[in-house]
């Protein structure tokens, strides 16, 4: 394709529940900047996947190299702090704590004040404190969250905590973002946003981006490449257009 | 070896006795997901009501446990409709510092009521008579507790896998909004719960106090709470698991007291209790429920 | 989609965000200056040392009321004995009309009770005028007068100055206080060690969302450690034959005890925190109910391993333990540990311990070293734990593996639980609620021990969020911020 590094690359990836092949034989490949999509129906085990790319769980099978280095089997903070970052199906905000301390949690991988310097507020702390407190305020400005900051993160309306996981998200400073169903209970018009949003996301921080997602409103409009899988498998992959009319993609959609 | 199963004996009536115990944690756990810590103080009633009938009444053993399982059964269902109830929608801690509350409050209350001189049953509750068996000497009183323990026992594994209402016991941790479906009220599988394992530690409490009878307020503390570390090793809320933790604990204080020092034991049953958890933390026979991500 | 989601999100915060308790105490201390009111009660405890004889002896008392006076009010209850109304019916032996004999006794009771409530009310009412005269009119005027006065100086005060002043401020007071008589010392350095037990019990239990039930563990090994410490350096003890330091004993001003203690309590601290290791890895792999379990059974090991260890005394104990603490010692400690608690869980850092306890998953996932974390959440609270109890070793002279038992545990819990979980103030008003009604208590004996569980009852029926639940006080402490 090009002659850049490649940022992901997943070879073979298998693995297993008990006896069942959750995931089989998983190949991908994502350069810098690109946009792509992974569908399928539901238990097809796309969400299976991002929880092995990011640490979750510890594949059966297959190497994950993100950036030159293998990351299969490390822990999912490692994972983040190489600068992967993910958002989930089900919102997972810090639901008691407040927008801002949402925010400032996930700069925990870029602490560098130890346990005292904390208890003894020396003038690291306070210089490392004040860096991830201009950050993460910098972030909920440019996410529109600012007059927010104070209130705890359970009292957003939905969509608002949709775009709250994803700053969250780009506060551990990632090169990969990767989104699991962000569309998930969103009226046709709040996705014609989502897609605007989501464009910008990604010129702003030039971000490689990957995701799940079901509105095929979205998965057209704005992926790049596609993977389609099922039980497991990949069933096929390219260009939106071609995965319109595969017909493998059509059974396993349609039931047949 | 002949002390190998002499001492074996001894284990499996321990045993007994634990599982007794244990069972009512394990049921109350698998329907509230509470640790009831009441439960050892409970135990303790039990004994406390055999005092009472055997002396006030001058019943005899068989009446005598039997009331006192029905007294106490009626006031484990009282704790928790007074004590618990209230809380059923709050979060799960404070349950549980309330049962720790409540265990206060009854081993407390009993020692303010009742003094605390030691006490045990009537010389004729259970006279005991020693066989000989093979070179084993076999009483009375550990076939009774043995027996009587596997029969309730058993009578419960009946009723829970065979019964409608063992089956929506066991439905309701999973699924509360399933029962009335099933034409249960949640409200009455949660009594009857308390009802059975308050019955079951009461009986365990009487046959305690004929095997060993010292019988005093805080009889239940580290009974209760050893009895509990058996239900967990076993893997709490499954009621195999509460037995087979009961009778390994049973065995290992019994052995350990015989072979090492009586005085290691607590320390080397606990220390081998927690390997046990370090290495299935969810104990023998309990099963991880994985998060969904 | 979006309904099943915001079901369960709503289902989720069990938490009340609000807080009706906390948000009227802060509009009133916001209101006036922290300085007044504790320079009110400062001249309160100076009226009392001066002239609170006289005023007590005017309203008909022999002495100064104890505690406040909750104590002369409990004592009027002090020949209260129930045990005879049940011991008939549960007795040890066969007795003749056991009936009979348990309700003579229940009318002894009510008899005895009805006789001891018009002292009771006599005695309220005295040591109620008594405090609103020592302490209540001082209090009310200085807030009165002194905001106003003080207020613009404070304000121009640089923030650190200020907090400094009131720091000595709340010494001053408590050791003018505890001064009056080696009793109200005593207490208060029972205050000082229930405080850090909670605010580090807190940090588990509350922040962190486990649930541990053995803290009184780690107490008991930082106890013996920094005994034995002492004890082997300091002193000539039967158990550990003569003192290897015997010549710094002779140093002025009690220089060993200003080198060895500060020691001692970190050696008793590091003891607790490696015991605590025994909890912190398995709380990588489990947590909730089994990790319950793990805390108990270290509770129960750390009990049986003293009982048996022969050379700290085995069961009997260890004496001898020299009586280093005082009032000052243990504010110090005291006043350290919170601050530390305080700072760890508003830095970025000891956040990530509260968002484990919202979302471990999604913590490890947004770069949280989920088991550094707890390593750190773990060491951190048990090594206090063990530092209160070396300041209790030092206090008491004794130390005793009983001690240490699930009893000890159970008091952490219900200060925790009482002042709610995640609150500092809130721990450190429940320690003083916890530790003023204990010792009050004190002469109803066992009945006590009825009486506080039952509260504890009433208070998860009633107010299951504790007093402060996840919030915290906010004083008006004046000064600027410097930069």
């Amino acid at each position: 394709m090009m002659a850049m590094e490649p940022l992901l690359e997943i070879n073979d990836l298998t693995h297993y529940f008990g006896g069942l092949r959750a995931v089989d034989d998983f190949d991908l490949t994502l350069y810098p900047g690109e946009l792509v999509g992974l569908i399928g129906p539901n238990g097809a085990g796309k969400t299976t996947i991002f929880n092995l790319v990011t640490g979750v769980y510890t594949p059966s099978e297959g190497e994950i190299i993100f950036d030159g280095e293998p990351i299969a089997g490390k822990a999912p903070h490692t994972i983040t702090g190489l600068g992967i970052s993910r958002t989930f199906q089900t919102i997972r905000l810090w639901d008691e704590m407040t927008v801002l301390d949402n925010m400032r949690v996930a700069h925990h991988g870029q602490i560098e004040y130890g346990l005292i310097d904390a208890m003894l507020h020396t003038g690291r702390y306070q210089a490392e404190e004040r860096r991830i407190i201009e950050h993460a305020m910098e972030l909920l400005h440019l996410f529109g969250f600012e007059r927010y900051a104070s209130l705890p993160a359970r009292s957003l309306p939905y969509g608002d905590r949709r775009r709250l996981e994803i700053a969250r998200a780009m506060a551990t400073r990632p090169k990969l973002l990767i989104l699991d169903e962000p569309a998930a209970g969103m009226n046709p018009g709040e996705v014609e946003s989502l897609m605007e949003f989501i464009a910008w996301l990604r010129e702003k921080f030039e971000l490689t981006l990957w995701l799940i997602e079901h509105q095929m409103q979205l998965v057209m409009g704005i992926c790049e490449r596609l993977t389609v899988i099922d039980f497991g498998k990949t069933i096929a992959s390219g260009a939106p257009a071609e995965i319109r009319t595969d017909p493998q993609v059509l059974a396993a959609y349609l039931g047949e | 070896m002949d002390q190998f199963l002499q001492q074996f004996l001894n284990g499996l009536q321990l045993g007994s006795l634990y599982a007794l115990i244990a069972l009512g944690y394990t049921m109350v756990y698998g329907v509230l997901l509470l640790i009831n810590f009441a439960h050892g103080d409970i135990f303790m009633m039990g004994a406390f009501f055999g005092i009472f009938f055997a002396f006030t009444f001058d019943l005899p053993f068989l009446p005598s446990l039997l009331l006192s399982m029905a007294v106490v059964g009626v006031m484990g269902v009282l704790i928790e409709r007074i004590a618990y109830k209230p809380l059923r929608h709050a979060s799960r801690l404070s349950v549980v510092i309330t049962a720790l509350g409540v265990g206060l409050f009854l081993e407390n209350g009993m020692l303010a009521l009742t003094g605390a001189s030691p006490r045990s049953y009537p010389q004729d509750f259970v006279e005991t008579r020693v066989f000989e068996v093979a070179g084993l000497s076999v009483s009375n009183v550990k076939i009774l507790i043995v027996v009587l323990a596997f029969v309730l026992m058993a009578g419960l594994y009946l009723l829970v896998q065979r019964t409608k209402w063992g089956m929506a016991m066991r439905a309701i941790s999973y699924d509360k909004f399933a029962l009335p479906l099933m034409g249960v009220s949640q409200d009455r599988v949660i009594s009857l719960t308390f009802l059975i394992g308050a019955a079951l530690a009461a009986a365990g409490g009487i046959l305690w106090g004929v095997a060993y009878p010292v019988l005093n307020p805080y009889m239940g503390l580290r009974i209760g709470w050893k009895a509990f570390i058996a239900a967990v090793v076993g893997g709490i809320g499954d009621i195999r698991g509460a037995m087979a933790g009961a009778m390994i604990l049973g065995f290992l204080e019994v052995y350990v007291a015989a072979y090492l020092a009586s005085t290691y034991r607590d320390l080397i049953v606990f220390v081998l209790l927690l390997a046990i958890l370090v290495v299935r933390p969810t104990g023998l026979f309990g099963v991880a429920r994985r998060q969904k991500v | 989609m979006a309904d099943v989601t915001e079901i369960t999100q709503e289902s989720k915060s069990m938490v009340p965000a609000r807080n009706r308790l906390v948000t009227a105490l802060n509009a009133w201390f916001q209101d006036k200056i922290l300085h007044a009111y504790l320079l009110g009660i400062f001249a309160g405890v100076l009226l009392e040392r001066t002239v609170g004889i006289v005023i007590a002896r005017l309203l008909g008392l022999r002495d100064l009321p104890v505690l406040f006076g909750l104590l002369n009010v409990f004592e009027a209850f002090g020949d209260l004995d129930l045990s005879g109304i049940l011991e008939p019916l549960f007795p040890t032996t066969n007795i003749p009309n056991p009936w009979q004999q348990a309700g003579a006794a229940l009318v002894d009771v009510l008899v005895t009770i009805g006789s001891d409530i018009p002292l009771a009310l006599l005695t309220t009412l005295q040591v109620t005028a008594y405090n609103l005269i020592i302490y209540g009119v001082p209090v009310f005027l200085a807030a009165l007068v002194l905001n106003p006065a003080l207020r613009g100086v404070v304000r121009r005060l640089p923030r650190a100055f200020n907090l400094g002043l009131l720091v000595a401020l709340t010494y001053g007071i408590f050791w003018a206080w505890g001064g009056e008589t080696a009793y109200r010392e005593l207490v208060l350095m029972y205050l000082g060690i229930n405080i850090i037990l909670t605010v580090s019990l807190n940090l588990i239990n509350g922040y962190m969302g486990e649930f541990s039930v053995g803290h009184a563990g780690f107490m008991g090994v930082g106890a013996y450690a920094a005994s034995v410490l002492t004890m082997r350096l300091f002193t000539d003890s039967p158990a550990f034959g003569p003192a290897l330091l015997p010549g710094l004993t002779d140093l002025p001003f009690g220089l060993h005890v200003l080198i060895g203690f500060p020691i001692a309590l970190i050696a008793g601290g590091v003891a607790a925190a490696l015991t605590g290791l025994l909890v912190a890895f398995p709380s990588f792999r489990t947590r909730g109910d089994y990790l319950a379990i793990v805390t108990l059974a270290v509770n129960f090991i750390v009990q049986a391993a003293l009982n048996n260890m022969e050379i700290v005394g085995g069961p009997r104990g260890l004496r001898g333990v020299p009586l280093w603490s005082n009032f000052t010692w243990v504010f110090v400690v005291t006043l350290l540990s919170i601050f530390a608690i305080r700072n760890l869980v508003n830095s970025t850092f000891g956040k990530g311990i509260v968002a484990i306890r919202e979302d471990e998953i999604a913590s490890g996932l947004m770069s949280v070293n989920t088991r550094g974390v707890k390593l750190v959440a773990f060491l951190t609270s048990s090594f206090l734990a063990g530092v209160a109890g070396g300041l209790f070793a030092h206090v008491l002279a004794y130390v005793n593996p009983g001690v240490f038992g699930i009893f000890k545990s159970t008091e952490a819990l219900v200060m925790v639980y009482l002042g709610g979980m995640g609150s500092i103030s809130g721990s450190i008003i429940a320690a003083f609620i916890f530790t003023f009604i204990t010792e009050a208590l004190r002469p109803l004996g066992v009945l006590k021990w009825v009486l506080i569980p039952l509260l504890l009852i009433l208070l998860m029926i009633y107010r299951p969020q504790g007093l402060f639940g996840n919030r915290e006080l906010h004083f008006n402490i004046g000064g600027r911020e410097e930069e």
